[in-house]
Order: structure tokens, then sequence, then C-alpha cells
């Protein structure tokens, strides 16, 4: 397993300090397992029926209070099944687990006074009642007066642009607002540990950016937050995470900031040129020069791109300084950073989905 | 953007629950129509119910018909109500937060105690049974000739009787909710087929004597079994009870009183048994397609 280290470059400030501040992490898991056992006609994963599916295979994770951490991994890779054990919804078959240092076993309701969960691509909610009404209630169940529930309902239907549906019947939402609504019922509580099992799942663009939006805000509020997302979506984990693990079959099989990630899983350092002219000497002598492990060329728009693969960052001076002496002009040069995409499939393999199979039930 | 305030969650008071629950289930309940047809609704189901039987009584008895019949049948079936609607409602109830409304998981990992927030689940449902209950007696009373006099109802012993009738009614009503939560398929018959055994079983609509002996020995350990027979003594009198096997009413109300103490024992440990299971095996937020 790859463990990479955390450098925590998301955070603002004071949420630094917090992190510094605190020891007891928002969230920590010991060795934990979690099987399954299979019954009936079906398979899951390619196990026969009546055997145990292993869901969680030894998970070790430790989550900084303030930190927004993301878990990525394919269907049925297990992160369901984490987020089940860490909300209490699920028991562990070993291990342990802790919110903010409680058992989530042992201590479920102090457990609970600290978390609350939205699961994406479902059509969650008491279709029977008004957006508010929904709210209210859930409001009630964590303990929060009717006077505070109310100002909240109004501030974060306002953030997520629902103030006019406020009194439309949930059953008359469509799939994007009724998510926007699950993060208001999630929201309302003000847990300190949110749960997010892919929230985007089946949102257009405009309702997928603007969860993304307000859950950076509503971290960015409070320094005590913390957040576990679980997603498929490679650039929403980039855009919102300040470290992210990778599961794969029930373990973790690497966790970091998401530029580690990718860097480390980089074997060479790539750039891109663009050259004002081209010849075929070029990529002859470039190839003879130490350090340079590639060297292509391609024509595009009139103009000259050469990809350069080098083994180290440093050996770019050296690669122009030849390109220069060959009579080489360079118009621009960046370097190409390998996406989280494909660092993930370095990670976990191009198996197809299609063999893999959320294992969310006992049966 | 204003910040919305922080405050550490607290565990929510027992009122706190029960308002929100009592609350959510009769939204459920009424807000699916105008109040005009669910008043109707609440109307004719137990009045049919109870007509079925008085019509049968009749073209079996005929001539031999007699008035102490005809209350003990209506009575019975006004009291059956409640079981029909509690009891059988709490599994309903679970099953459409978790298969319907997919809210189970949600309502389940807040910190109030989930067992308080079903028995407020239960309470509008004893709202609308005792609807059907009162309307039940009258057109009984008022077309049927049943010999109720509502100035010399025991009003006491019907209060008590129906105190520990619901206690019992709502702990059976758990256990059924508990085993909703870990059947996986036919979930959705079982309340029916409960309230089918029961109503067999409790002498609802003939005395328990004429059961076999050890069903009728069963039948005495059934808490409703002395609550419809406490219910028809407050509202009939007791010359005109029919035939049962415990003739002093003090006695029939410590019957009560022990088998409700005992369902309640029960009715708590199968659905924390159940529950438990539950989380073991992952179906507390299961949804099975039934």
């Amino acid at each position: 397993m790859c463990w990479y280290h955390h450098t925590g470059h998301g955070g603002q400030g004071k949420r630094d300090k917090y992190l510094e501040s605190n020891d007891t992490p928002a969230v920590r898991t010991i060795d934990l397992r979690r099987e399954y056992k299979t019954r009936g006609g079906s398979s899951i994963r390619g196990q026969k029926a009546g055997k145990n599916v292993v869901a969680l295979d030894g998970v070790t994770l430790d989550i900084a209070r303030g930190e927004l951490f993301g878990l990525l991994g394919r269907n049925g890779a297990g992160k369901t099944t984490l987020i089940k054990i860490l909300t209490t919804l699920l028991a562990p078959t070993s291990g342990q687990a802790f919110i903010d240092g409680m058992d989530v076993t042992r201590e479920v309701t102090p457990v609970r006074q600290r978390i609350a969960m939205v699961s994406g691509g479902e059509q969650s909610g008491y279709g029977i009642l008004t957006v508010r009404e929904q709210l209210w209630m859930f409001a009630q169940f964590y303990g929060v007066s009717s006077r505070v529930a109310h100002q909240r309902i109004d501030v974060l239907l306002a953030a997520v642009g629902m103030s006019d549906q406020a009194n439309q019947k949930v059953y008359a939402l469509s799939t994007g607002m009724r998510q926007r609504m699950n993060l208001c019922r999630a929201l309302v509580s003000d847990p300190e540990i949110l749960f997010l099992d892919e929230p985007t799942v089946g949102l257009d663009v405009e309702a997928s950016r603007l969860v993304r939006d307000y859950v950076r805000r509503w971290m960015s509020e409070n320094p005590r937050r913390t957040v576990l997302l679980t997603t498929h979506y490679m650039f929403e984990a980039d855009e919102l995470c300040d470290r992210v693990a990778v599961i794969n079959h029930g373990q973790l099989v690497a966790q970091g900031t998401t530029n580690d990630l990718k860097r480390s899983l980089q074997e060479h350092v790539r750039f891109q040129l663009e050259l004002a002219e081209w010849a075929p000497a070029f990529v002859e002598q470039l190839r003879l020069e130490d350090g340079v492990m590639d060297a292509e060329t391609r024509q595009r728009e009139g103009r000259t791109e050469l990809r350069l693969a080098l083994l180290r960052e440093e050996m770019i001076v050296p690669t122009i300084a030849t390109l220069n002496n060959a009579g080489g002009r360079v118009l621009t040069l960046k370097r190409i950073e390998p996406t989280l995409e494909e660092a993930f499939i370095r990670l976990v393999g191009d198996e197809a989905e299609a063999g893999s199979e959320e294992v969310s039930h006992g049966e | 953007m204003q910040a919305i305030e922080v405050t550490r969650t607290k565990i929510p008071s027992p009122w706190q629950t029960l308002r929100a629950s009592i609350w959510l289930e009769w939204q459920s309940r009424g807000n699916w129509t105008n109040p005009v047809v669910y008043t109707l609704f609440l109307t004719l189901r137990p009045l049919t119910a109870a007509l079925v039987l008085v019509f049968m009584y009749r073209a079996i008895s005929g001539p031999n018909a007699h008035g102490a019949a005809l209350g003990f049948l209506v009575a019975g079936s006004a009291a059956w109500s409640f079981v029909e609607q509690v009891m059988a409602g709490l599994p309903q109830s679970v099953m459409a937060d978790r298969e319907e409304y997919a809210m189970l998981k949600y309502v389940y990992i807040t910190p109030q105690r989930f067992i308080l927030f079903l028995v407020g689940r239960s309470v509008p449902r004893m709202g609308t049974a005792a609807f059907s209950f009162i309307v039940t007696l009258a057109f009984g009373i008022l077309l049927l000739g049943v010999p109720i006099n509502p100035l010399q109802v025991n009003y006491p012993m019907l209060l008590g009787s129906l105190v520990f009738g619901l206690i019992a009614i709502v702990a059976l009503g758990l256990a059924f909710a508990g085993l909703t939560l870990v059947l996986k398929r036919g979930a959705w018959q079982m309340p029916d087929a409960v309230v089918g055994a029961l109503y067999l079983v409790a002498g609802a609509i003939f005395p328990i004597t004429k059961l076999p002996g050890w069903l009728e020995s069963f039948a005495l350990f059934v808490p409703l079994t002395h609550w419809l027979e406490l219910t028809r003594r407050a509202l009939l009198g007791n010359a005109q009870t029919f035939s049962y096997p415990i003739a002093d009413t003090r006695q029939v109300f410590l019957w009560l009183v022990i088998t409700t103490i005992g369902t309640l024992i029960i009715g708590v440990l199968t659905f924390r048994i159940c529950e438990h299971f539950a989380r073991e095996r992952g179906q507390l937020d299961r949804t099975t397609g039934s």
C-alpha cells in the first residue's frame, strides 16, 4: 500500500491552526473489516452465494478535524460500507471506528450528535411534507429549537437557491432540488462531521456545482467542520478535497493530497513545448541527451508541439539549451500534470466496472 | 452571505421527538386527500366491517338474533380498529420509511430515541382509531339497536382498559416493526397476517370459550383478549356479557395489567434484538422493491 505524506494544502490559516491544536482525529478507523454473508442464487463480485464477501478489509484511516477528505473507489470498492459503519447504520465485523474519539458501536448517541449524512442517486424524502416542514422535523430530531431551526432553514434554503421552494411539497421537486434539500436536511443540525456519499450523482452541471460550492463555503465558515466525501468524479475530488484515499476491493491502496497522489504515480516528469519552427534534428539530438526518456512531436494548427518525458524536473534546463543549440526556438513551455483520473486508474487497474457490484446488503 | 449560528447538537427531548413524529404520521395519513374524503375513509371502513358481521349474524340466527350478541359483535368490531390501525400501522410505517420514502436511515442516525419516534408515529393512528370506534358504536346504537346506553357506560373502566390495551397494542406493534427490519420479503403482508390471527384468538367477534381448549388457554395470555372483554363490560354491562372464563371484572383487569406488562417487555426486547440484527446485517437501509 502506498502512503503519502499529508501536506494539508487546502486549509485556511485559522483552519490550519485549529488542526495543529487538536490531536483527536474527527474520524479514525483501525483495522476495520466488514464481511457480508451472501445467500440465495445470486453471486456478488463473482463470489459464490453462501460465502462471505469482504466489503472492507483492514481499513486504517485518520481524518483530521477541519479536513475535507475524499474517498475514491469503483462501485463495490467499499466506500458506502465505510460510511454506513461510521454513521452507525452498520456494525463492523471486526476492528474499530471512532468519531471524535467515540466508538461508533458503543457510544452511538454521542456519535450521532456530531454527524449527518447525504447520499446521492436516490429519491429520498417524505413527499407529503413541504421542504420547510421536512427540515424542521429533522431539526427536532437533533434537539434544535424551533426558533433556531427556522432561522437555519431560511439561511440554508437561501444559500442553495431554494427560498422559493420552501413551501413546496417534496414530491414536486426535481432530482436536483431534492438533493439540495437533502443537503440542507443534513446541515440543519450543524453537524461537526458530514458524510457525503456521492452527493452529485445524477445531478446536472449547475446543481452539482451548487452543491460543491456550498460544501466548500460551509467548510470555510467553521474550522471544526469535517467532511468525508465519496465520489466517482475525479475532478470533484481534485477540486474539493484536502486529502484523498483510494479504496479498492475493501482495502485502502493510497492516501495523500491529490497532488502527491498524482505526482508519485508519475514515472517521468512531462513537459509540453511549443516551437516556432520544426526540424527532425531536434528530436534526434534530444534523444541523445541524458535524462530525456522520450520526445515526440506533432503539428497542430500550423505550430509544432513537442512533448518531453524527463527523468527529473531540473533536466528541462539543459534540454532547452540543447534545443537552442540545434536552432530550435521555444515559444511556450508548460509542465504536464497527470490527472487524478490517471493516477486512480494506475492504482486500481482498468478492470471493467460491470464486473463489480456494490455490496450493500447482507443478502 | 449570513453564517448560520453554531451550537453543539443536543439530544432531543422526548417531547421534541414525539411532537415531530406525531406530526409526521398525521401528515402522512391525512395529507393525501382533502379532509372530507379522509373522514369518509375513516368512517366507512370500520362501519362496513361491523355491518358485514351483523348481517352475517342475522342471516345465521334469524329470529333468534338478540341484542346482547349484537352488542358483542359491534363492540368487538369497533374496538378492533385500534389493533388494525395501531398495531398493524407501526410495521407499515417502518416499511414505508425504508422502502417508499428511503428516509429510515436518515431518521435512524439522528440522536433521538428511535423507539420513541415509532411510539410517536402510533399516536395519530390511535386518534383515527378512536374516531372509528366512536362512529361505529354510534351507528350500532342508533341504527342497529345495540343495547348500549351512553349514560350507563362505565367510563373509568373503559378508559382504564383502553390505556392498558393501547400499551399492549403499541408493544406488539413495536415487536412487529422490529421484525419488519429483519424480514426480507413479504414484510408488507406480515402485519395483516398477524392481525388476522389475533382476530381469531382474542375474542373479537366470538367468545374465546368457543375456541379449542389449548387455544383458549393461549388466548388468556394475550392482553387484547382481556382488553376487549373489559371494553364490552364497560359498554354493555356485566349482564350482557357472553361466556368468559373469568367472571370477576377485577380479575380480568389484573390479567390485563399482567399480560400487558409481559407484552411490553417482550415487545421492546424483540424490537431491540431485531434492531441489533438489522444493524449487524446491514438491513436498516435496504430497499427490496417489494
